[in-house]
């Protein structure tokens, strides 16, 4: 690595791919663009591993992204100075895309006949057809509902437009000019980045260009590895569920193992892919989804963390083929953000275990929107807008409480004012606020939770809440700290299912609650004056200051002498806990008819059955499965259900 | 009239002068050390010794303008007055939530910022308006009586009041104050919808509160100089500088603190509008370079870029200010090497203990202490006041040099290089938001470290023409020498709304406010502008666009789709469009100094005063001339590589540019053809 040249390049590239991004965000024409920032561009080896990523702007996941299924797909010996290459289909690209909306484009930069790179954008444009508009729906149960699917083809021939491609394009859209729109902004971006890759090496050389390269990613992977090599050896597995399928809590499950520098992500034991739209496509190599959390830790833990693929390369991942997160066509996925998040969870419960004195409690962790339709007197026709995310309070951290009404992996989010919010819908908001008595305790405690109380001011509007998740199973505590709450929705102060469309008449009011955050640390540890200030801050009753803390609050005053007292015999009262996580009433409720050791044994005996019997294989088995089952029971009933039914 | 411009840095508290009649050239400046934590203290040394030198007419009127930081410091350093905040039942935690967004969403460790106010004295009040202006629930009074009680009880004696739609329909606020002042009237109170009536409850709460918070600070800080002004300098008037590039009155500044957060950098980039407008250049990009940071900011066809998009210590600034973008590395930028890597902040050695070469302890390498090994710099600073320690500075690089294998003079030359290419990661960026072309712009250099590492960033960006004004290190205070008065005013609009009645009201809204900062007879006349934020309809983002005076609804609309084609590329003329916010500048104009005429007052043909060898991007060249800024005429011109001196700075001319002297005394570098 050349000391210079490293840091030299490393900057004029983070430039580059910074100054495309915002050429691409300022060119775009779709929501999801401009308003959540759903969209990227980055610069790629030959190889297709990512050596530069922005970071003011646009997608933060991506970074470790390959690019290489596509590149391969059309053959890198039939690429030519000029070509763009797009596509959108998950099964082509080995997951590279993730569903249909996200649209991928690429472009190889030539130096006098010489493949250098390729830039790469890509753009979750607002509707690419399919069933519904938006083109993404949880109940989808094949891709064919999300839409027009290409896999890698070239839009562009030697700077020549396909014009064929761009009519079926066009005729398999809702908004055919808006999505053209983004692809042109897509290829505005791949352009710059071109013009100032040549800039480089006409200002230095081909040679330098190439070694930066090498060099900067050189540079991604051993600041990675410095961090990977703090972990202890070892290897450290963590179970959590998705609910997005009624009645049908989905058991995911990873495994981590640190060796050296090395890590391994194994998620076998997950759950088969299901007749729902939360499964996604994963390849060979490490998918952005899968090494999110750790990524996260990654770059937690360095500030100054190169932005490119170096990082992940000390990080393999392995997803048996059929399970939610390596589904096989012709799985659906539009929905696959619910088991990103789960993902998440996953990893950080890993990373507890590894690391000695943990990191950081489980946090509300639904990816949830809530939208609102209501028809327009004028027009007739329906307007539908995004109210506000509701994500739901993070969990506590080893060093710091947890983030008040959102998720760390969602940090990026913005809500909407509610100035805004009742000038776009015909709503009043009552309430937009924490939540009293919410958060998990701990020595640092979790994210509160989030609430918000909506009031119709039209005759009818109809509300969704996308992406809801954690019904009954609550944000977990770690390290001692107590398990979050779960969230809820509430109709005129009767309960309803936050999965339902909710229809509100004139006056009728809508109450959504999100999960908050697990507990990080005994909450008898906490320190009296940070209990005493929540009290005063009016987030902590000084009921359950007692109850939860062992701290004594008289008249807004610490009462030390009895909190020490009440610490003391809480001390005596509570059982020593069994594990490192507190995953809550229900979940252990669950586990003792379900235990996790039989799910996964469920999960991973089912792949044995051909993917198109899994399905009924999985209910002949749950019917008989006997309240507290062992695995070896469950192994035997699968081998007697997959006969019956073959 | 005797202008007087007045900025206080951390370090120094400069001063310019303008005495009525002569040239921008000739302007009086003057220095003197900053007195923190009373910064009182150095304006009345500095104008004390600054008084006899001027000349003036027993009751010549003084105007004064004041640049500052006070309340600047105030907020980041969380030291204003305790608050109490009464807001619209159900939105207690305006503050607290803010738009939910953390700081640094990459990072697991990262939360929002701490608001100003604890949630225990935010106080939840029984009222509602709805979004068209309706009353839907009555204010409770009494409610708000309690409130400020309360607060007082527990020592606090400033409230911030931010009800839903205010902005709109202030009649909840004003009779919330009226409350209270009946109830308690040593009660000072802060009403949103005041301070910036602008639609957003969190970032309107927001400015209200900032407002509250330095409202004593500033309060006491103007106070003192005006006690002072009044017993030594009576025919004075004392303005302060906004961070919009204008000035407003000390009383104004007095109840409206917000408007001095961002002051500092704005004044300068004023003095390069000015200096624009002097030496006949529209596109201009500045680069104000200190010790511990570098700004940046834009004059585009002879205009500053005003945005209300800025920070203050993390909390949003929503006003119109002039845009400036922080760049990270100073002079005092620490360099490390991370494993194999050598890299370039964004650690600063600080004003202390400073780069190693000026001996105040610090043993860390700078990028000063590189100019020192590179030959950039002398022996000594400030015209011999501040002596180099060129060992120190070769200690600190050892380390560095040993893992680079190399000399400590190349491993400064190869940090200096390091460092620019981090710059440019941030100007590129910057410059393709605002979609300016480099190859178009003129950069402009000040603060003490811009005219050494400018030069070398102008010519990694492809820029081809550099100008350094006369006197660089009092920039600022120029700016306050030649700022206008400005003010803005905002109304949002929604739905079908007649434009030009609200713009009416608008502008006499602003005229009114003018009236009341100066004497009419004391303005060469106003300007009025109109700015509109306008969107297609559906669209969740939208666009501020300069409005024609007395154009209708058409010709915004023309002009709403011409700014959407230049910023995004494309428009849509057929789709219906909608107003967001109205706004109005209104400028008053103050006379300023003309230009100059020092090109012929110089002495001809510029002889070098010295030589001595210096490293360029891994090249030595051994006798690099040194001129003196003074000896420079009309016929002088220097080629690069070559360093002018002045007293208050050093000027790099690299390898390919040619330096002149201009009219009014600033310095220009060109690219050879």
């Amino acid at each position: 690595m050349d000391a210079i040249r490293t840091e030299v390049m490393r900057n004029r590239f983070a430039a580059l791919v910074e100054e495309a991004s915002i050429i691409l965000y300022k060119t775009a024409h779709t929501t999801f663009i401009k308003q959540t920032q759903d969209y990227q561009c980055a610069m790629c080896t030959v190889e297709g591993e990512v050596f530069a990523y922005p970071r003011s702007n646009g997608v933060a996941t991506l970074v470790g992204l390959s690019l290489k299924p596509a590149i391969d797909r059309i053959g890198v010996e039939n690429i030519h100075p000029g070509d763009v290459i797009i596509t959108n289909d998950p099964f082509s690209t080995e997951g590279m895309c993730t569903h249909t909306p996200d649209i991928f484009t690429l472009r190889p930069i030539f130096h006098e006949g010489e493949l250098l790179c390729f830039s790469w954008a890509f753009a979750h444009v607002s509707d690419v057809g399919g069933a519904v508009p938006s083109s993404i729906s949880p109940s989808f149960t094949e891709i064919f509902q999300e839409g027009l699917r290409m896999r890698p083809v070239k839009l562009f021939r030697e700077g020549e437009l396909n014009e064929q491609l761009k009519d079926i394009i066009s005729d398999n859209c809702r908004i055919p000019s808006e999505t053209w729109g983004d692809i042109i902004a897509m290829c505005s971006a791949l352009s710059s980045m071109d013009r100032r890759i040549i800039e480089l090496v006409e200002r230095y050389s081909v040679d330098d260009l190439t070694a930066g390269i090498r060099e900067v990613l050189a540079y991604g992977e051993a600041k990675a590895r410095e961090v990977i090599s703090d972990l202890p050896d070892g290897s450290w597995s963590f179970s959590d569920y998705i609910e997005v399928v009624a009645g049908q809590p989905l058991l995911l499950r990873c495994t981590m193992t640190v060796t050296g520098s090395d890590v391994l992500l194994d998620f076998t034991g997950s759950s088969p892919q299901v007749q729902a739209a939360c499964n996604f496509v994963t390849g060979a190599a490490p998918h952005p989804a899968l090494v999110r959390c750790f990524v996260a830790y990654l770059l937690s833990s360095s500030p100054e963390m190169p932005m490119n693929g170096g990082i992940v390369r000390p990080i393999r991942t392995r997803a048996p083929k059929g399970v939610i997160m390596n589904a096989e066509f012709p799985a659906a996925s539009g929905n696959r953000a619910a088991s990103y998040t789960r993902i998440y969870d996953l990893v950080l419960g890993c990373l507890n275990q590894a690391i000695p004195e943990a990191l950081a409690g489980g946090g509300g962790s639904q990816a949830a929107i809530i939208a609102a339709s209501v028809t327009d007197p004028l027009t007739r026709k329906p307007r539908v807008s995004v109210i506000q995310p509701l994500i739901g309070g993070s969990g506590g951290r080893r060093s710091m409480d947890g983030i008040d009404a959102i998720d760390t992996p969602f940090g990026f989010l913005r809500s909407a004012p509610t100035e805004s919010v009742e000038h776009e819908m015909p709503f009043l908001v009552r309430r937009f606020g924490l939540v009293t008595d919410s958060f998990g305790a701990g020595r640092y405690r979790g994210g509160a939770a989030l609430e918000i109380e909506l009031e119709n001011r039209s005759h009818e509007a109809t509300f969704s809440v996308r992406g809801c998740d954690r019904f009954t199973f609550q944000p977990w505590g770690v390290a001692g700290g107590a398990a979050g709450h779960c969230g809820g929705g509430w109709k005129n102060g009767e309960p309803v299912s936050m999965i339902e469309l909710q229809k509100l008449g004139r006056g009728d009011r809508l109450h959504l609650r999100s999960p908050s955050g697990g507990g990080f640390g005994d909450p008898l540890e906490r320190d009296p004056e940070a209990v005493l200030l929540d009290v005063r801050d009016g987030l902590l009753s000084e009921a359950r200051a007692l109850v939860d803390y062992g701290v004594v609050i008289r008249d807004g005053a610490l009462d030390l002498q009895a909190s020490g007292a009440a610490r003391a015999e809480a001390k005596a009262r509570t059982e020593p806990q069994d594990g490192l996580f507190n995953v809550g009433a229900q979940r252990r409720a669950y586990e003792t008819d379900w235990p996790e050791p039989s799910t996964v044994a469920l999960s991973i005996g089912l792949l044995e059955a051909p993917s198109g019997l899994r399905s009924a294989v999985k209910t002949w088995v749950t019917e008989r499965q006997p309240k507290g089952a062992d695995p070896e029971t469950v192994n035997a009933l699968l081998k007697e259900g997959l006969a019956q039914i073959l | 009239m005797i202008r007087i411009g007045i900025d206080i840095g951390g370090t120094f508290t400069d001063f310019a002068v303008w005495q009525g009649k002569e040239g921008f050239d000739r302007i009086l400046t003057h220095k003197t050390p900053s007195t923190p934590p009373d910064f009182a203290e150095g304006i009345k040394t500095g104008l004390r010794d600054l008084l006899p030198r001027i000349e003036r007419a027993p009751d010549e009127p003084i105007l004064i303008v004041h640049g500052m930081t006070v309340g600047t410091n105030t907020v980041i350093e969380r030291s204003g007055a305790p608050l109490a905040l009464l807001v619209t039942e159900g939105f207690k935690d305006i503050l607290r939530l803010g738009r939910l967004r953390v700081l640094k969403p990459f990072d697991m460790f990262s939360s929002r910022v701490e608001p100003l106010i604890a949630r225990s004295e935010v106080y939840e009040i029984d009222e509602r308006t709805a979004p068209e202006g309706r009353e839907i629930a009555a204010l409770d009074t009494g409610a708000c009586v309690t409130a400020a009680r309360n607060a007082k009880a527990k020592g606090i004696h400033t409230l911030v009041v931010c009800f839903l739609h205010s902005y709109a329909a202030p009649a909840h606020e004003l009779a919330a104050r009226d409350a209270i002042l009946a109830a308690e009237p040593d009660m000072d109170v802060v009403l949103s919808h005041e301070v910036w009536p602008q639609e957003g409850e969190y970032e309107r709460a927001t400015l209200g509160v900032l407002n509250a918070f330095v409202k004593p600070v500033m309060s006491a800080y103007l106070g003192e100089v005006e006690s002072f002004l009044a017993e030594e300098l009576p025919e004075a008037r004392l303005f302060v500088a906004k961070s919009n590039g204008g000035m407003m009155s000390s009383a104004e500044a007095r109840v409206f603190p917000v408007h001095t957060l961002l002051s500092g950098p704005a004044a300068g980039v004023t003095a390069t509008q000015f200096l624009g407008q002097l030496t006949g250049q529209d596109d201009l990009l500045t680069m104000d370079m200190g010790g511990t940071s570098t700004d940046m900011s834009l004059v585009r066809d002879g205009r500053s870029i005003t945005s209300n998009g800025s920070e203050i210590g993390d909390f949003p600034l929503t006003l119109p200010v002039t845009t400036i973008e922080a760049m990270g590395a100073g002079g005092g930028s620490i360099l490390w090497t991370d494993g194999a890597v050598l890299r370039a902040g964004p650690r600063s050695s600080g004003a202390r203990p400073g780069p190693a070469c000026y001996g105040r302890g610090g043993t860390e390498p700078t990028l000063s202490d590189a100019y020192l090994l590179c030959g950039y710099l002398g022996d000594a600073l400030l015209g011999g006041d501040l002596v180099l320690d060129r060992a120190a500075s070769e200690a600190a690089f050892a380390p560095i040099a040993e893992t680079l294998g190399t000399g400590t003079a190349e491993a400064a030359d190869n940090a200096i290089t390091v460092a620019t290419a981090t710059m440019v990661g941030r100007a590129m960026p910057y410059m393709a938001r605002l979609g300016v072309d480099p190859q178009q712009l003129t950069l402009v250099l000040f603060g003490g470290a811009g005219s050494i590492h400018g030069p070398l960033l102008a010519d990694e960006l492809g820029i081809s023409r550099v100008l350094v004004p006369p006197t660089p290190s009092v920039f600022c205070a120029a700016g306050c020498l030649v700022a206008p008065v400005i003010h803005d005013a905002v109304r949002s609009v929604r739905g079908p709304v007649e434009v030009e009645p609200v713009f009416e009201q608008l502008e006499a809204q602003t005229r009114d406010w003018l009236a009341g900062q100066i004497e009419p007879g004391w303005l060469l006349g106003t300007s009025i502008e109109r700015y509109a934020s306008m969107r297609y309809v559906g669209q969740s983002f939208s666009l501020d666009v300069a409005l024609p005076e007395g154009g209708g609804r058409a010709e915004a609309e023309a002009a709403f789709h011409a700014e959407h084609q230049r910023v995004y590329s494309h428009a849509d003329p057929a789709a219906p469009v909608e107003f967001v916010e109205l706004r109005v500048r209104i400028v008053g104009l103050l006379p300023t100094p003309p230009g100059g005429d020092s090109r012929s007052a110089g002495t001809g043909e510029a002889a070098p005063t010295g030589h001595r060898p210096m490293r360029f991007a891994g090249q030595t060249v051994d006798a690099v001339p040194i001129y003196a800024r003074g000896d420079l005429g009309a016929a002088a011109s220097v080629d690069g590589p070559a360093i002018i001196d002045q007293v208050d700075t050093s000027i790099l001319v690299p390898a390919g540019f040619t330096a002149t002297a201009g009219e009014i005394g600033e310095l220009v570098l060109e690219r050879k053809a």
